[in-house]
């Protein structure tokens, strides 16, 4: 995980002017490339209200996809449903060619596809440190045996991981938090430690709900710059925020959905011309 | 050192490292997974029962006034082992009822609820557990070795340490190792943990019957020390004393769990021991209990954390080195496990 | 048939006796979201109140009474002095069980402490009454009757009086209760006072069926109570009074049927069989913000 040359080193704008062209122009030459995650028909209910109600959308392996919509829109809920937290009454989810449908939430995040909470939700009596190490997915010393055989089992491998941790705290520059307990950070911090453990689990796909919520713009930005290069190296993303600019920023295409069903797909660029779009939610 | 004061150190020892294995196991289940197992004692109680019916022999031995199933004459130390196994199995269809999917406190209710059954029916069960009466004559193990009682009452602190090193070890094991994190992770936040591929209820289960099985070794030598056992040593109350164990010695350590129990089960009940002879025979233990309560609230409200807090750990080259105290953070919950 | 008759009115009894303190120990619980598990120690001191109103030869009634206000203040004093302050600080919702237990641990110990180990009788008599081929005593008949007037005037009072409508409404999603004005503290405080007075009618006249009791009775009754309310739903005060009738029906028809130590091991039996296919109970709404399922 080689740092970014844009780090630290231009000015915000520049980074941000570059990032709108290439994410409009990859946006349109990206209807042919392949799909990593198929929604199909997607259905759930609670107690007789239907919160996703036919939902069908499909997220590209490359680049950055959004999920934007009104509030109570069904986005939480898609994305409980797709990364296996909620099971569905109907539809079909894929995943890198593979039906998830129905498997369980630790079944789908080991096949790649793991995701982040709209409410921070880390270990918080944990140090930053050791939340990443939890991210990792499988590590020797997992098992029992593992750990009644003795220290000399998972030291050398457990030792790699944290160094490769440190990197990756190195990298997003919170390697001073390293033994700070996670409960203890504030907002914006949080969210990147939640990106970082994740990013532990070398996911082929990230889903994050609302990365920015509760986040300074400053730091906004910095994420945003993060899920960019992400996204250059070769992770598929899909972002569920409010934030418009960020959307049309850093996505290159964009899904909108509302009253629990996707009402339309594609580059902010035709969205903005799509009718239902313009009358449901970007007046 | 007299005789007499030989016996009673040697009384404490053995209490003490009956009480750290169960103590441990508890906290492995409760302090480190987060798994609100108010029903503990069915296992420690299960454990003892195995012990003892595995040195029994068959029913008709000893004039055939007991009446038990099961029924070996195994020999040291596979009687307790057996009784550990016993135990797990035990924990097994309890564990599916009550650690999965039910909130905290309601899993407690439950989990009483279940341990006062356990009770009820071991009464009214005279044909599996010799109801009320329980089971005495339990044989103490390799005593036909040793001439003299005072010799055989260190043999047997020798054996109860022996059994609490195997419990040290095991639960020490599982917390220092990269597992032990998972678990704490379980206890931070089950759908986070879900959502980076543990399988939070598989792993849950697993602590649980793991210490259970603990629980089964911890009842099994108590039981062979005692040389009876009767269901109403077991009442639901008796999980409270662990649980105070570990919320006053300190949750999520296997140093503050042993502090929890030299201070409550064991220096509690010595302490009554010189409590003046007022009121009516045994009102001294109703004080005690009183106290334990009174203790519980005390330290759940002034320091949940306990005595000697979990430990922060940091990493230093590799090794896991344990360095500063963890300070309570005010957004989570004050004290015991986080849930919703 | 006889002997359905009898299961049916013992049943009755049985039931009448569990319902009032397991709607009492549920609407508490679903008013105020904390389970209260020094329920059992109060119902013990209430059961010792009405002992000693007895023996200062007070009319039965107006000891039953005497019980209900005793319920109703220490159940107060409890919710205001202990279990608030650890609510008000965030305490997790295991850490509160544990709160409760130790509280009636203390209340428990404390009775025996006072009153000691050896078991107490009540030496009420009352004529018997002979219908339909079985044998019940006035007394008996009264409880059955009062049991009744106490689950109507609940069942009036939540649902046709404002009071009991905002208490269903914090019961069901307390946030949005508050938006609408109904001050949650108030109706909270009215929810122990009125479960506390169920406790200590029920606990008292509990102590008064079975005759003999000790500062362990309460606790003892209380698990039964609460596998009743658990069969119901927790929180549902119907639910609860359905859970009553089935233990109660459940547990004579087993005394008769099998074998008298039988008789809860049996409508224990019937508590798995729910916990197993429906943890949260039988009537248990999915209320907003709080499930007892995760």
């Amino acid at each position: 995980m080689t740092a970014s040359p844009l780090q630290g080193e231009l000015d915000d704008n520049v980074v941000q002017r570059r990032s709108t062209l290439r994410a409009e122009e990859q946006g349109e030459a990206m209807t042919t490339s392949s799909e990593i995650l198929q929604v199909e028909a997607l259905g759930c209910s609670f107690g007789g209200i239907f919160a996703v109600q036919d939902a069908s959308f499909v997220v590209k392996s490359e680049g950055i996809t959004g999920l934007i919509g009104p509030n109570g829109a069904g986005k939480s809920t898609i994305i409980s449903l797709v990364a296996g937290s909620t099971r569905p009454d109907s539809g079909s989810v894929r995943f890198a060619g593979e039906d998830i449908t129905g498997l369980k939430a630790h079944q789908i995040a080991r096949k790649g596809l793991v995701r982040t909470f709209q409410k921070s939700n880390l270990f918080a009596r944990m140090t930053v440190l050791e939340n990443l190490l939890v991210g990792v997915t499988s590590m020797k010393g997992d098992s029992y045996v593992d750990a009644l055989l003795g220290r000399w089992r998972w030291q050398q491998a457990e030792a790699k991981l944290v160094d490769d941790a440190r990197e990756l705290l190195v990298r997003f520059k919170m390697d001073r938090y390293e033994d700070t307990y996670a409960g203890e950070l504030s907002g914006g911090e949080k969210r990147m430690v939640e990106l970082m453990r994740a990013m532990m689990a070398q996911p082929k796909m990230l889903i994050l709900d609302e990365p920015m919520a509760g986040v300074n713009p400053t730091r906004a930005r910095e994420i945003g710059g993060h899920l960019r290069e992400l996204a250059d190296e070769g992770l598929a993303i899909l972002v569920v925020e409010h934030e418009m600019v960020f959307i049309e920023q850093v996505c290159n295409r964009v899904i909108v959905m509302a009253q629990g069903s996707v009402l339309a797909e594609g580059t902010m660029a035709e969205l903005r011309r799509n009718r239902e779009v313009i009358d449901a939610y970007l007046s | 050192m007299s005789s007499l004061m030989q016996f009673y150190v040697t009384e404490l020892l053995v209490l003490f490292s009956v009480n750290i294995i169960a103590v441990w196991a508890l906290d492995l289940q409760f302090g480190v997974t987060g798994i609100n197992n108010f029903g503990f004692i069915i296992f420690q109680s299960v454990g003892a029962y195995a012990g003892a019916v595995f040195t029994l022999g068959s029913q008709s031995a000893n004039g055939g006034f007991q009446h038990f199933i099961g029924g070996a004459h195994l020999p040291y130390p596979w009687s307790v082992v057996a009784a550990g196994i016993v135990a797990g199995i035990v924990a097994i269809p309890i564990g599916h009822m009550g650690i999965s999917r039910l909130r905290g406190d309601y899993q407690a209710i439950v989990m009483l609820v279940l341990a006062v059954m356990a009770v009820n029916i071991a009464n009214a069960a005279v044909n599996i557990v010799n109801g009320p009466a329980g089971l005495s004559l339990v044989p103490q193990p390799l005593v036909q070795f040793f001439h003299s009682s005072l010799e055989y009452a260190w043999v047997y602190v020798a054996l109860s340490l022996v059994w609490a090193l195997l419990a040290f070890y095991v639960v020490r094991g599982v917390t220092a190792a990269p597992l032990g994190r998972r678990l704490r992770a379980i206890r931070e936040s089950e759908s986070a943990a879900s959502a980076l591929g543990i399988n939070v209820a598989q792993m849950k289960m697993r602590v649980f019957v793991i210490g259970a099985m603990l629980a089964g070794v911890s009842g099994a030598v108590y039981v062979q020390y005692l040389g009876s056992w009767g269901p109403t040593s077991w009442a639901y109350t008796e999980t409270f004393v662990f649980f105070t164990a570990i919320v006053v010695g300190g949750t999520g350590n296997m140093l503050g769990a042993a502090l929890g129990v030299a201070l409550v089960p064991i220096a509690f009940q010595e302490l009554t021991r010189f409590f003046p002879n007022v009121g009516y025979p045994g009102m001294s233990a109703s004080l005690q209990w009183v106290l334990i309560g009174i203790l519980m609230l005390v330290f759940m409200w002034f320091r949940p954390r306990g005595l000697i807090p979990e430990r922060r750990r940091t990493f230093r080259g590799g090794k896991v080195l344990a360095l500063r105290k963890a300070p309570v953070i005010e957004s989570t919950s004050a004290g015991m496990s986080s849930d919703g | 048939m006889q002997v359905a008759i009898t299961i049916f009115a013992f049943g009755i009894l049985t039931a009448a006796l569990l319902s009032i303190g397991a709607v009492g120990f549920t609407l508490q619980f679903g008013v105020t979201n904390v389970l209260n598990l020094a329920f059992g120690a109060l119902m013990t001191s209430a059961i010792f109140i009405l002992y000693e109103t007895q023996r200062a030869h007070i009319p039965l009634w107006i000891g039953v009474a005497l019980a209900a206000v005793w319920g109703s203040l220490s159940s107060l004093v409890l919710s205001v002095g202990l279990i608030n302050p650890f609510v008000r600080r965030g305490t997790s919702l295991f850490s509160m069980a544990v709160v409760t237990v130790a509280a009636g641990l203390i209340i428990e110990f404390s009775l025996e402490a006072i009153q000691g180990p050896q078991i107490l009788g009540f030496s009420t008599q009352t004529p018997e009454v002979g219908f339909l081929g079985i044998v019940m005593s006035e007394l008996q008949l009264e409880i059955i009757g009062l049991a009744v007037i106490l689950m109507v005037a609940i069942h009036v009072g939540l649902r046709y009086t404002r009071l009991g409508l905002k208490m269903r409404a914090t019961a069901a999603d307390a946030a949005l209760a508050r938006s609408c004005g109904v001050s949650a503290r108030k109706v909270r405080l009215v929810a122990w006072a009125v479960s506390g007075a169920l406790c200590g009618i029920g606990g008292a006249l509990i102590g008064l069926t079975v005759g003999s009791f000790n500062s362990t009775t309460g606790n003892e009754f209380f698990i039964i109570l609460v596998a009743a309310a658990i069969i119901g739903g927790v929180g549902q005060p119907y639910g609860a009074m359905i859970g009553a009738l089935v233990i109660g029906m459940v547990s004579e028809g087993a005394a008769y049927l099998v074998s008298p130590a039988y008789n809860y091991i049996i409508a224990f039996g019937v508590l798995i069989v729910v916990l197993l296919f429906r943890p949260q109970g039988l009537f248990a709404e999915y209320s907003s913000g709080r499930t007892l399922t995760q």
